[in-house]
C-alpha cells in the first residue's frame, strides 16, 4: 500500500510550483502587483509572466462586466512638458508607477491613453505608444513625413483593446498647410508591423470644425469632437470614416466654451460649458448606444461643490471655465450612473450620480499642483486645461 | 432513472473506497470520459489523490449536483463557504487532485483562493509557501527588483 502523501505539504506545493500549466493558472488570478513580484520568484514563473500569451490572458480575465478597470487618473497638462510633470489621482490604490522615467525625453505631451497603453508626442513629430506598467515603449514618426514635414499638420489616434485583438493600430490624420481643411488617413497596424498611406481622404467644413487633435477611443471606434452639427468618427475594423451626431439637446443662454468629449466603459460622454462671467455650469451628455442623437444627463454646478468643500478655488477666472478639467468614470457594476470628476486648484472632486452628491476624491496637498494660483493673480493654472488620460495596469505587450 | 442511480467506485491511494452517484462524479470530465469509454464498470484507482482529499471533491461535486437549479449567487456563496474552510495547504492538494480529475469549476476555485491567499506576500513569503528554492543568483535577483521598484513601494 502506498503511503499517505495527505499531509506533506511539500509534494503538492511542489507539484505546482514546478507544473507550468497549475502555477500559470494561480498567477493569471493574482493583480497587476503581485504579478511583478512573482517575477522573481523563481525562473519558472518569470518565463509563465513574460509569456506574450499569458500577458493577454492575464488582462482578459481581469476585466469587470468587458471593460477594464483603470486603477488611477494621470493628470497632465495640454501641452509640451518634461516627462516628471504630472500627477497621479488614485482611483482603487495607489502604485507609484514609473510611467516616463524610463523615457529619454526631455519634453512630452500625452495625446491618449488607450486601454493600458499611452500615446505620446515628443519634439521633432516623434510619437511613442508605451506601456507604463511594463516600461515597454515603442517609437514611430509619421511616414509621410520624411519629405515634407514642415508642410503638413499630423494628428495621431490609437485604438486598442486587449479584450478583443492583442493587436493596436495607429492613425494618422495630416493635412497639407498649402490645402488646409484637405485630410488623409494613414494608417499603422502592429499586425503588419506596415502603415497603410492615404487609406481614406476627406475634407471638413470650416463651420463645422472637429477637433482632429484628442481622438477617443470607445467602441472599436475613434471619436472626435465636434464643434457643429456634426463630427467624425473612424471604425477601426472596417477602416471606414462615419459622421456622428454633434447637435446637443439642451444649451444655455449663453455661447459655448469649452466641449470635453471621453469614454469610460463603453459610453460616450460630452461636458459643456458655456461662456458667462463665473463659469461653473457642466452640462452633461451621454451618446445614445445607437450613436443616433446625444442624451442630456445632467446640469451641474460646482458653486454646489464649492458649499461643501470651500477651500476649492473655482471660477477664478472671468469667462473661462472655472476648473481645469472633467472626465467621467463609470463604475465597475453594471449600474448606469457614472461620477462626473472635476478638478481644480490641486483638489479633484466629482458628482456621484448614485448618490446625488459631491464628494472629495483626491487632494494633491501642498505646492502648485494642476488649476492652482501660481505666479500672480492674472496667471492661473486655470487658464491651461488638463486632460486626465485613464491608468490601466496591464502586462500588454508591445 | 436506473442510470441517473448508478454508481460509480473510486479508489484513494490510502485504500478508501467511495461510492458515488454517476450524476456527480461526472462532475469530473475524466471520469465522465471513462464511463463514455465504458471504463468505468470497476473501481477507478486514483493513485495520487487520499481519501481525505477525495472526499472533499465529492462534497463539492455533490453541492453542484444538488444546486444545479439555484440562482448564481447562490452558488458563489456556497463556493465561497467550502473554499474558506480549507487551508493553504489542503488547496494545493485540491489543486493537484482537481486538475487530475479534471473538476474545471473546482480548479478555477482553489486557483483564485490561493491566489487571493498569497496576493499580499512577499516574494520571499511566496518561496515559502510553495517550498521554491531561490534560483536566482543575487545579482539577477537586483536587477529584477531594480526594473520592478514600483512594485515593491506600497502596500496593498
Amino acid at each position: 500500500m502506498k503511503i499517505s502523501t495527505m499531509f506533506n505539504s511539500v509534494s503538492a506545493a511542489d507539484k505546482i510550483a514546478h507544473n507550468q500549466d497549475l502555477l500559470t493558472l494561480i498567477l493569471l488570478r493574482l493583480p497587476m502587483k503581485s504579478l511583478i513580484k512573482f517575477k522573481y520568484v523563481s525562473k519558472l514563473s518569470r518565463f509563465i509572466i513574460s509569456d506574450p500569451d499569458f500577458c493577454l490572458s492575464h488582462t482578459r480575465l481581469h476585466h469587470r462586466h468587458g471593460f477594464l478597470s483603470p486603477t488611477a487618473l494621470l493628470l497632465k497638462g495640454d501641452r509640451f512638458t518634461p516627462p516628471s510633470e504630472f500627477s497621479i489621482v488614485p482611483l482603487k490604490h495607489y502604485s507609484k508607477v514609473p510611467f516616463f522615467h524610463y523615457i529619454n525625453y526631455s519634453d512630452i505631451k500625452i495625446l491618449q491613453s488607450c486601454n493600458g497603453f499611452l500615446l505620446c508626442e515628443s519634439y521633432r513629430r516623434s510619437y511613442l505608444v508605451c506601456n507604463p506598467t511594463t516600461k515597454a515603449f515603442r517609437k514611430f514618426y509619421c511616414p509621410s513625413n520624411s519629405c515634407n514635414n514642415l508642410l503638413s499638420r499630423f494628428r495621431i489616434s490609437l485604438a486598442f483593446d486587449p479584450l478583443r485583438s492583442p493587436d493596436y493600430k495607429i492613425i494618422c490624420i495630416w493635412e497639407s498647410y498649402r490645402e488646409p481643411c484637405k485630410f488623409n488617413l494613414d494608417l499603422y497596424s502592429s499586425k503588419t508591423g506596415s502603415w497603410d498611406l492615404s487609406i481614406i481622404t476627406f475634407e471638413v467644413d470650416e463651420d463645422e470644425p472637429v477637433d482632429l487633435n484628442h481622438g477617443v477611443f470607445c467602441n472599436g471606434r475613434i471619436h472626435w469632437c465636434g464643434y457643429g452639427d456634426k463630427s467624425l468618427f473612424f471604425d477601426v475594423e472596417t477602416e471606414c470614416l462615419e459622421t456622428m451626431a454633434m447637435a446637443l439637446p439642451v444649451q444655455m443662454d449663453a455661447p459655448e466654451e469649452c466641449r470635453y468629449l471621453g469614454e469610460s466603459r463603453g459610453v460616450l460622454y460630452l461636458a459643456v460649458t458655456n461662456r458667462m462671467p463665473v463659469c461653473l455650469e457642466l452640462d452633461n451628455f451621454e451618446m445614445a448606444r445607437d450613436y443616433s442623437q446625444w442624451i442630456w444627463k445632467k446640469r451641474l454646478n460646482l458653486g454646489d461643490a464649492v458649499k461643501i468643500f470651500p477651500e476649492l478655488e473655482l471660477g477664478c477666472i472671468k469667462y473661462g471655465p472655472g476648473f481645469s478639467g472633467v472626465c467621467m468614470i463609470r463604475s465597475e457594476e453594471e449600474d448606469e450612473l457614472p461620477r462626473v470628476v472635476v478638478w481644480a486648484d490641486g483638489k479633484i472632486v466629482c458628482f456621484d450620480f448614485r448618490e446625488g452628491a459631491w464628494k472629495m476624491v483626491y487632494d494633491l496637498g501642498p505646492g502648485i499642483k494642476i488649476g492652482s494660483l501660481y505666479l500672480g493673480e492674472d496667471d492661473h493654472l486655470h487658464y491651461e486645461r488638463f486632460h486626465a488620460y485613464q491608468y490601466f495596469e496591464n502586462l500588454s505587450c508591445l | 432513472m436506473a442510470s441517473t442511480l448508478k454508481k460509480i467506485i473510486l479508489k484513494s491511494c490510502d485504500g478508501k473506497i467511495l461510492e458515488v452517484e454517476e450524476a456527480v462524479a461526472v462532475q469530473s470530465q475524466m471520469i465522465k470520459n471513462m464511463i463514455e469509454d465504458d471504463c468505468a464498470n470497476e473501481e477507478i484507482p486514483l493513485p495520487d489523490i487520499t481519501g481525505e482529499i477525495l472526499s472533499m471533491i465529492i462534497e463539492y461535486c455533490k453541492m453542484h449536483v444538488d444546486g444545479e437549479n439555484n440562482s448564481n449567487n447562490e452558488l458563489i456563496a456556497r463556493d465561497a463557504d467550502f473554499i474558506t474552510r480549507v487551508d493553504l495547504n489542503t488547496l494545493y492538494y485540491l489543486i493537484v487532485a482537481a486538475n487530475f480529475l479534471n473538476v474545471k469549476s473546482l480548479l478555477d476555485l482553489t486557483c483564485q483562493r490561493v491566489a487571493d491567499i498569497i496576493k499580499g506576500k512577499s516574494p520571499e513569503e511566496i518561496r515559502l509557501t510553495f517550498n521554491i528554492k531561490n534560483d536566482f543568483t543575487p545579482e539577477e535577483e537586483e536587477e529584477i527588483r531594480k526594473k520592478n521598484a514600483w512594485a515593491f513601494d506600497y502596500k496593498d
